[in-house]
């Protein structure tokens, strides 16, 4: 098992015998630097619905799921639930704690002239006490949405981090490839794979979509025009404008933290370089300037440095880029092939694709030890994103010939698949918080 | 022909930027402190512990007990000075009784890790203090949160540990117990965490 | 949208003769398609590879022409991560460009391909730079540059999609397209 760090015995019993002579109880002072860390067991009961007819979507079931993806819990099954309370007055606690269910999510549903109202309660089963016991209202059509809050809120108080459930993915479906029936499209979908709708439809590529800080636009590239062009396109109303359709590269654009520029690639001046758009003034910097490949610009958080990938070594290496003094440098030492790094909000770790023996993986390196985990084991593993909370990254992998999603935690322990029904599902952006 | 490029403006309605955004409001509900709803059932001390093997057969555990003299009494202890304690802690370190309740300080500690898991918020560094109360019969009858670690979640993760690995095998020696496991003190500082 | 002297080479004249046939509306809010990258659909002749040739002849270094008198290889082939051109490439891009010395007026786009392995992005340099290879290596032959047009689409449109070195050693390539 492991290996406990026990404080010399000898000085424990000393203090003992100290706060005895005090006319104190001998009291144990130990510490416990480990842990084991399995999934805490939590059972989110069926939600009542108080209304007519069935409910129009499954409150408990939907949390669960989200829940359940995080890999942070255990979840009971309802069928192996000794009681169904959907009040925190109708919880018994002898019911969960015989099974050792740590926490209770419970809750009920009910139609109101608005939409729906929403009860739900956290409870904590071992020390017997009420987490929360909160009301939230949505229209009717927004049920999912709803689900998605209350398992952020479940999330936030059982994990300290925000939850992310109520965030959008991006990603780009390709469709009869190499035929002429070939289709491009651009999709957003929540995070849990539902309401995917599709924001582009082009029968020529489209690749590298990304969003605004803000959520509310994305930016992309498309081949509509037979050739390729940056364009900015707002969510909710659907207008677009082109931004860049220099000769050669238009690419790989991002917005900085503060959503006033864009880090794109252009190869008009004969090499692809890294340039920042200023997207007021419409000017372009060029940042990069090398006869290398540089390309798959990111920023990091405080947006003061811009990530690339660049072959000026031999291979794709990852280099950093202070924005202001433009002083470069190398990150990555480890392999050979190290590409489209971003890094985590903490400044400490970033997230690339990285060959090994061949295969690509989605990897981390620690910046301060320069240590490289590989996180996935699949084989074409790409496009790694970040979920805004920092929990989980989303990639795209493929699996029986086919390009699907797949979502991986930071540390590696977790890995979903995100259901696809049709086409190759490729280059996901995780949206930040909505 | 048509269909070459289509550009598709989502349905204003599912927007959820468009509607009031659903939020939390803790409407009519103040969240109910410390204490269980009025239904709940059974306060700690009498709810059926889950099963306790290591109750059954304590002496199984117990370490090699070749010597096994009877440990120290409380009395014994509380009648000698200081120096006569740190000569009494020498021979006691000598003879068996440290080992003895060693062993249970190493089996509770074992206890409280395996049933410890941090949440992703959790970083070494942090730390927490946790007074644990037992009664003689290894059953946890209070845990009280004496220091913070300034992290909610952290804090209730350390909580669960203690209240999962109940019930604790303790010493069968009522002295014994009152002097070293009656209240225990916890402190939860992970160092193994990748950061 | 931007407009700078970075951007060139825009409008080609050859939409008239490629796109003939092309009824090109598909576009509500975009000029109508210049290019030879049509939607598949109204252009038949777009894919090189499919071009059927008719009546094929050789001159004499042994390339098999057209009717027209264009060599018929369109299709040039790269190592992994590699941008050089292969000597059999370099050879059969002579007879292209003597071809479009000839014939001052055709313009073609060079279209650079990458497999799947790899970054999407970093891919779509690497044909760029496999694309730029040819481009400039026809030039060195005395093509002017206006008649010569580099697009790469990188690993997004390969001829075959499998995951395997034989599907992955199709895909490497650059394509001309007349």
């Amino acid at each position: 098992m492991v290996s406990l760090r026990t404080r010399t015995f000898a000085a424990v019993f000393l203090l003992g015998l100290l706060s005895l002579g005090g006319g104190a109880r001998a009291e144990l002072a130990i510490e416990i630097t480990q842990g084991v860390d399995a999934p805490v067991p939590l059972a989110v009961v069926p939600f009542a619905w108080q209304g007519r007819g069935r409910p129009p979507e499954d409150l408990g079931k939907i949390i669960r799921f989200d829940l359940a993806r995080s890999g942070q819990f255990a979840m009971t099954a309802p069928e192996d639930m000794l009681s169904l309370p959907s009040r925190p007055e109708d919880l018994y606690v002898r019911d969960w704690r015989v099974q050792g269910i740590a926490y209770v999510l419970l809750g009920s549903v009910r139609a109101t002239d608005q939409g729906v109202e929403a009860r739900y309660a956290l409870f904590d089963v071992f020390a017997e006490r009420l987490l929360f016991n909160e009301t939230l209202e949505a229209p009717a059509s927004q049920l999912r949405a709803l689900a998605h809050r209350i398992s952020d809120r479940a999330y936030e108080q059982l994990t300290g981090i925000p939850g992310a459930f109520s965030t959008r993915l991006l990603y780009v479906v390709a469709q009869n490839i190499a035929t002429e029936r070939e289709t491009f499209r651009l999709e957003m979908a929540d995070a849990d794979g539902a309401n995917a709708q599709t924001l582009l439809k082009s029968r020529e590529p489209i690749l590298s979509a990304s969003w605004s800080p803000d959520g509310q636009t994305v930016v992309y590239v498309s081949f509509e025009t037979g050739k390729p062009a940056i364009y900015l396109q707002e969510i909710a109303t659907g207008r677009r404008e082109k931004l860049t359709d220099f000769e050669g590269l238009n690419g790989a654009p991002v917005f900085s933290p503060d959503g006033k520029q864009l880090a794109l690639v252009l190869s008009a001046a004969g090499n692809p370089d890294i340039y920042t758009l200023d997207l007021e003034t419409r000017k372009l910097r060029q940042m990069t300037r090398h006869f290398a490949i540089d390309t798959e610009p990111s920023w990091t958080a405080d947006g003061e440095a811009v990530l690339f990938t660049s072959n000026r070594g031999g291979g794709p290496q990852i280099y950093k880029m202070n924005v202001r003094s433009r002083a470069i440098e190398r990150l990555t030492f480890v392999g050979d092939y190290n590409a489209r790094a971003r890094m985590l909000a903490d400044g400490r770790y970033l997230i690339f694709v990285h060959r090994r023996e061949g295969i690509f993986h989605i990897a981390t390196q620690d910046l301060e030890r320069g240590t490289v985990q590989i996180l996935t084991e699949t084989s074409l593993d790409e496009s790694p994103s970040v979920a805004p909370n920092g929990s989980m990254a989303i990639y795209a992998t493929r699996s029986n010939g086919r390009g699907i999603l797949a979502v991986v935690s930071i540390d590696g322990r977790v890995k979903y698949r995100l259901p696809s029904t049709e086409g190759d599902v490729r280059e996901p952006a995780w949206s930040p918080f909505l | 022909m048509a269909e070459l490029l289509t550009l598709v403006a989502p349905a204003p309605k599912p927007q959820p930027k468009a509607k009031p955004k659903p939020k939390p409001k803790a409407k009519a509900k103040p969240q109910p402190k410390a204490k269980a709803p009025a239904k709940a059932p059974a306060p700690l001390p009498e709810a059926p512990a889950p099963a306790r093997p290591e109750k059954l057969a304590p002496e199984r555990n117990a370490p090699p007990a070749e010597a096994a003299p009877p440990s120290p009494s409380l009395q014994d202890l509380l009648g000698t000075d200081f120096e006569d304690a740190v000569a009494a802690e020498v021979d006691a370190q000598a003879s068996s009784t440290p080992e003895a309740v060693g062993s249970y300080e190493a089996d509770l500690m074992a206890r409280i890790v395996a049933a410890w898991s941090r949440p992703p918020s959790a970083r070494n560094g942090m730390s927490c203090d946790l007074r644990l109360t037992l009664v003689p019969t290894g059953e946890l009858v209070s845990v009280t949160l004496v220091r913070s670690s300034g992290n909610a979640a952290f804090d209730r993760s350390a909580d669960l540990a203690v209240r999962r690995a109940a019930p604790f095998r303790v010493p069968e020696d009522p002295a014994v117990f009152d002097a070293y496991f009656r209240t225990v003190t916890v402190t939860f500082s992970p160092n193994d965490l990748r950061y | 949208m931007k407009r700078t002297s970075l951007r060139t080479l825009l409008i080609s004249s050859l939409a008239a003769f490629v796109l003939a046939a092309c009824q090109s509306t598909g576009e509500p809010e975009v000029a109508p398609e210049p290019e030879a990258q049509a939607p598949v659909e109204t252009a038949p002749a777009a894919p090189p590879m499919v071009t059927p040739a008719p009546r094929p002849v050789t001159n004499e270094a042994g390339f098999p022409l057209d009717e027209s008198g264009r060599p018929i290889g369109y299709v040039f082939y790269f190592d992994f991560d590699r941008t050089e051109l292969k000597p059999r490439a370099r050879a059969l891009l002579a007879e292209h460009a003597d071809y479009l010395k000839d014939n001052g007026a055709v313009r073609i786009t060079i279209q650079g391909h990458a497999d799947e392995r790899g970054t999407r992005e970093y891919n779509l340099a690497l044909g760029e730079r496999r694309a730029s290879a040819v481009r400039d290596y026809l030039q060195s032959m005395g093509v002017a540059s206006s008649q010569l047009r580099v697009v790469s689409y990188g690993e997004e449109r390969p001829v075959d999609p499998r995951s395997a070195e034989s599907a992955w050693s199709k895909n490497r390539r650059v394509e001309l397209a007349y």
